[in-house]
């Protein structure tokens, strides 16, 4: 039982815990006012939604970042015989090209890149049966 | 399996019991509500879905939104109260 004081769920962070909790990936609802709390718990629901794919997005982009920029490093460390432009060099690219792979990467998941269609199942409405 | 739940939202008295209810919808709109809201709890429906109910309630020092109302939603108040008619007990959290 989850008590709120608005007419968000969501105003009662213990819904967000409790779905996180039991890793609940889809949600149904069933209300009597669709203009009212049925329509602001949907709102936050896309909200925290978006707020969670964009986290992730970012923790990627940095990992991959950190990762090709870790490469250029190690390889700085084994060239110490080059010239000091070289080693730069063997820090810099790296370092670019794990920038221009999280663009990619970003921009993919935007649907940029291609397009992106939306799974019919989600747009689809619940109609119960033999009604 | 992906694990999906549903909301049972604001199924109380004061929304739902006509006779005794704040701002009541249309018995017929509310009973039909009720339905869908049993075939979920007996499984009929949705039986994957862990269901959960959120209800209004507000406390008692809440008192700029309880001025607004004529009945207020205190958590005391008959109709701050699930609706009766439920044929499965709602699991407690």
């Amino acid at each position: 039982m989850i008590a709120k004081a608005s007419p968000s769920a969501f105003s009662n962070p213990e819904l967000e815990q409790y779905f996180r909790s039991h890793d609940v990936q889809y949600i149904y609802m069933v209300g009597v006012f669709a203009e009212g709390c049925v329509r602001s718990t949907v709102i936050d629901l896309v909200d925290l939604a978006l707020s969670s794919c964009i986290a992730f997005q970012l923790v990627s982009v940095l990992g991959v970042v950190a990762l090709f920029t870790h490469l250029g490093f190690a390889a700085y460390w084994h060239a110490q015989s080059s010239p000091r432009v070289a080693r730069v060099l063997m820090i810099d690219l790296p370092s670019a090209v794990g920038v221009v792979v999280s663009l990619l990467i970003v921009m993919s998941l935007a649907g940029v890149l291609f397009s992106l269609e939306v799974p019919t199942q989600y747009k689809a409405t619940y109609v119960l049966p033999n009604r | 399996m992906p694990k999906s739940a549903v909301l049972l939202m604001d199924l109380q008295r004061d929304f739902l019991n006509v006779a005794g209810g704040r701002t009541p919808v249309e018995a017929s709109d509310g009973k039909a509500v009720l339905q869908v809201a049993n075939e979920v709890l007996t499984k009929s429906i949705l039986v994957d879905a862990l269901p959960v109910f959120v209800m209004n309630q507000f406390p008692v020092t809440a008192r700029i939104g309880n001025s607004f109302s004529m009945e207020p939603l205190l958590s005391e108040a008959p109709a701050q109260s699930l609706m009766s008619g439920f044929s499965v007990r709602a699991r407690k959290k």
